[in-house]
């Protein structure tokens, strides 16, 4: 196998005068855990279908497992749609083998009962989908998705609609799969997911991709502009400091965001003058914060030129 | 092609193994052969009663023997025969050839008539609207069914003047009822009166009425089989053809056709729009492209629209045979059926599927199945001609307009009148190259709707999806 699972290079999609996806250069690695992270409506889903060769790119060449991408679809990859995707009708036995043998794994039975009683669905094996509950479907809907061995799983908001203890079932089963050597690209909103979970995560923000790399690489590329302090008991938080643009109370800690160009080193000594500090952290910005900054509606104010530019 | 099997596999099961479609395998037959049933069902359970009738004769000479022939038919009715069916005397052996066959035709449509009429006189000296109202009051409280008005003049009204239309005409008799516009009885009344003026006014000319029922006699056109030479040599005719058979039969044979047709496309509407709406169509596409999806699919309804064929024409053979009328099967239309079928089943459900895939909703897909449905059923506006005169030029270009086809044809075929070949030949030819436009049309539109979210395409937006080059559009 190719390095990469997935290549794509120079990728453009239009539709009619709005365009999904502007060049795009992405390299996924075989075997890791990719995130997608992004707005909705950014050109997300559009890259997902271009990688699962539903979508032709206008421009720009897609190589998925050392394929370039033609007419045929790939049977070693696996799709976890947004939401549904399941036929209401069916008992869920049925529509795992069914999905197995579209992907030509005929051999299916083993497969299907290990993961049943992987996810703890055991007993669900004759029940109609339209009898399961929001959770109880999205479980299915994964294992439709991994039932017949894929060597890449494309997973479209995995983690929507389940509850913490389902969620984490899902993340070990999702580890469990990337440990056989499965390439695993997923989306999602939830960025604390992505951040534990991915090795890399990419965004694409109005087409054009502008996050890529591991996430302590992607943090080191935002200055850090928050600080979480702890004053001494008895002492309290001026109520302005200079090259600070707002103070939060939290309980025990205060957290101070930091002015653009501010540097934390200046604010240290100052409150080390003006007061006993007993708790000084400079906090690394979370995915959720940078998310926030490139796709929050102050950021897409300020991107307007660049992006007219481009 | 293994993947084209599986898909196909599904969608039969999807089709076939439904609760909805052991319903409608029921439902159909007993919804269509109920429109003839049920009224004779329903006729069935009706009482026969008697229908006093008030006779107001103003000729004085007619009462008597309207009586009479009111009487006659009391006598002929069926449960009047039922019950004087043990002592078997003439009246049943009076019944000629014609009026059985009139009476069986009638019992088939549903008219049969059942209640006996047992007429009253009133006299009709200073017969007025006050006993005119007497009369309808009677009627109203059910004491009464209906009166009947005989003007004095019926019998003797004389014009010599026979350029005027109105002179034509005897003087009206009245007949008052509250259903006095189509009632049995009024028919049965103008029949009969008109009758016993006739007989009345010859014998007044000199005529005897002997000479007019002599002179009235009539004899039936049979409707009679051909002569063919056997493989002995021998010269026999075929079987005289069944009348009520041979108008029912070939319309049968047609319904059963659009049944088929409807049973099949409707799920794939109904199967598409789900794929489609829970984004199925998503993960079936990351699997197979849209042409294995769409050709699966077709394969499974096709398989499905047989099994619905084989169950019913299974079913009307065995029942045929049962009842004694095993000769009367149309064979030779059965091959041809099946071949207008699949042909049918594939161009309707593609188009079906086309439609499914360009809406969101089955309430948007309504409006656009309208005029697909009229197409298909404009034989059924015309079956009765068709019937009557298969070769028509009527029949023969509908039979050559494809979405009429499939109806027209085995229509014709089943009324055992002799198509030719070329025609044959050529319907199946035509059928074959819409379906194939039809089917490549579908496959256009298909793969492109069924990733459309969001607002339904304009018409002209689905002509776009038609025109484009499908390998460099699917999006």
């Amino acid at each position: 196998m190719a390095d990469n699972a997935v290549e794509l290079s120079g990728v453009t999609k239009t539709f009619g005068m709005h365009t999904a996806v502007r060049d795009l250069e992405l390299a996924i690695p075989a075997g890791s855990i990719y995130g997608f992270i992004g707005p909705n409506g950014s050109g997300k889903t559009t890259t997902i279908r271009m990688i699962l060769r539903i979508f032709f790119p206008d421009r720009g060449r897609i190589t998925v497992l050392g394929q370039p991408t033609g007419e045929c679809a790939d049977d070693r990859v696996g799709y976890l749609p947004e939401e549904r995707g399941l036929y209401r009708k069916m008992k869920v036995n049925d529509l795992l083998r069914y999905y197995a043998r579209l992907k030509g794994f005929r051999n299916c039975e083993g497969e299907i009962q290990y993961w049943l009683g992987r996810l703890g669905a055991s007993d669900w094996g004759n029940r109609k989908i339209e009898s399961l509950s929001k959770g109880m479907t999205q479980k299915v809907q994964f294992m439709s998705a991994v039932i017949a061995r894929p060597q890449l799983l494309i997973l479209d908001e995995p983690f929507s609609g389940l509850d913490p203890v389902n969620l984490e079932l899902l993340r070990e089963a999702i580890q469990e799969v990337r440990s056989r050597g499965t390439t695993i690209i997923f989306s999602t909103h939830e960025m604390d997911v992505a951040e534990r979970m991915c090795e890399r995560v990419f965004m694409i923000h109005n087409g054009n991709k502008v996050l890529d790399g591991t996430v302590s690489e992607i943090q080191r590329q935002f200055p850090a502009d928050e600080v979480k302090i702890r004053l001494a008991e008895g002492q309290s938080v001026p109520s302005s400091i200079p090259g600070v643009v707002s103070i939060e109370d939290r309980g025990a800690f205060h957290h101070l965001k930091l002015d653009n160009g501010s540097l934390a080193d200046s604010l240290l000594k100052r409150l080390a003058n003006e007061s006993r500090l007993e708790h000084f952290e400079l906090l690394r910005p979370s995915l959720h914060n940078i998310f926030i900054r490139i796709a929050g509606p102050i950021a897409e104010s300020t991107q307007k030129p660049v992006e007219q530019a481009s | 092609m293994q993947k084209i099997l599986t898909i196909a596999r599904r969608e039969y099961q999807a089709m076939v193994a439904t609760k909805a479609f052991a319903i409608g395998l029921a439902m159909m037959p007993i919804l269509m052969l109920g429109g003839t049933w049920i009224p004779g069902l329903l006729k069935g359970m009706e009482k026969s009663e008697d229908r006093r009738i008030a006779v107001i004769d103003g000729t004085g000479q007619l009462l008597g023997p309207l009586k009479m022939i009111a009487e006659r038919r009391n006598q002929m009715l069926p449960s009047a025969m039922e019950q004087s069916s043990s002592d078997k005397d003439g009246s049943s052996k009076e019944l000629s050839k014609n009026e059985q066959e009139d009476r069986d035709a009638r019992k088939a449509m549903g008219l049969e008539e059942i209640h006996r009429y047992v007429l009253e006189e009133v006299s009709p000296e200073g017969f007025d609207d006050e006993q005119r109202l007497a009369l309808s009051d009677k009627i109203r409280n059910n004491e009464l069914y209906a009166f009947i008005e005989i003007p004095a003049d019926v019998l003797t009204a004389a014009n010599m003047d026979l350029t005027s239309p109105a002179a034509l005409q005897l003087p009206p008799i009245k007949y008052f009822a509250q259903d006095a516009a189509l009632a049995d009885a009024k028919r049965w009344a103008e029949a009969s009166l008109n009758q016993l003026i006739k007989a009345n006014r010859l014998s007044a000319a000199g005529v005897q009425p002997q000479v007019l029922l002599e002179l009235e006699r009539k004899s039936a056109v049979l409707g009679s089989g051909l002569f063919s030479r056997d493989e002995n040599g021998v010269i026999t005719s075929e079987e005289k053809p069944n009348e009520l058979a041979s108008i029912f039969l070939p319309m049968g044979i047609m319904m059963l056709m659009f049944m088929i047709v409807m049973m099949s496309a409707q799920p794939m509407l109904e199967s598409v729009l789900e794929e489609k709406t829970l984004r199925i169509s998503e993960v079936l596409l990351g699997s197979a492209n849209a042409n294995q999806l769409m050709t699966g699919k077709l394969l499974g309804n096709v398989a499905g629209s047989l099994t619905v064929f084989v169950l019913y024409a299974g079913g009307a053979i065995a029942m045929a045979s049962w009842k004694g009328f095993a000769d009367s099967i149309p064979f030779h239309v059965l091959p041809w059926f099946v071949v207008y079928q699949i042909l049918a089943v594939l161009l309707f459900s593609s188009i079906f599927m086309a439609i499914a895939a360009s809406v969101s909703q089955l309430r948007e897909a309504q409006s656009l199945l309208l005029p697909v449905w009229m197409v298909m059923l404009l034989p059924m506006f015309v079956w009765f001609n068709v019937v009557r005169e298969p070769n028509s030029t009527l029949a023969t270009v509908l039979s050559f307009f494809p979405p009429s086809t499939p109806l027209m044809m085995t229509l014709r075929l089943a009324t055992g009148a002799i198509i030719p070949l070329w025609q044959i030949a050529l319907s199946v030819v035509l059928l074959i190259a819409a379906t194939a436009v039809g089917v490549i049309a579908a496959a256009r539109i298909y793969r492109i709707g069924i990733l459309w979210q969001g607002k339904t395409p304009k018409i002209t937006e689905l002509l776009v999806w038609l025109i484009r080059n499908p390998t460099t559009a699917r999006n």
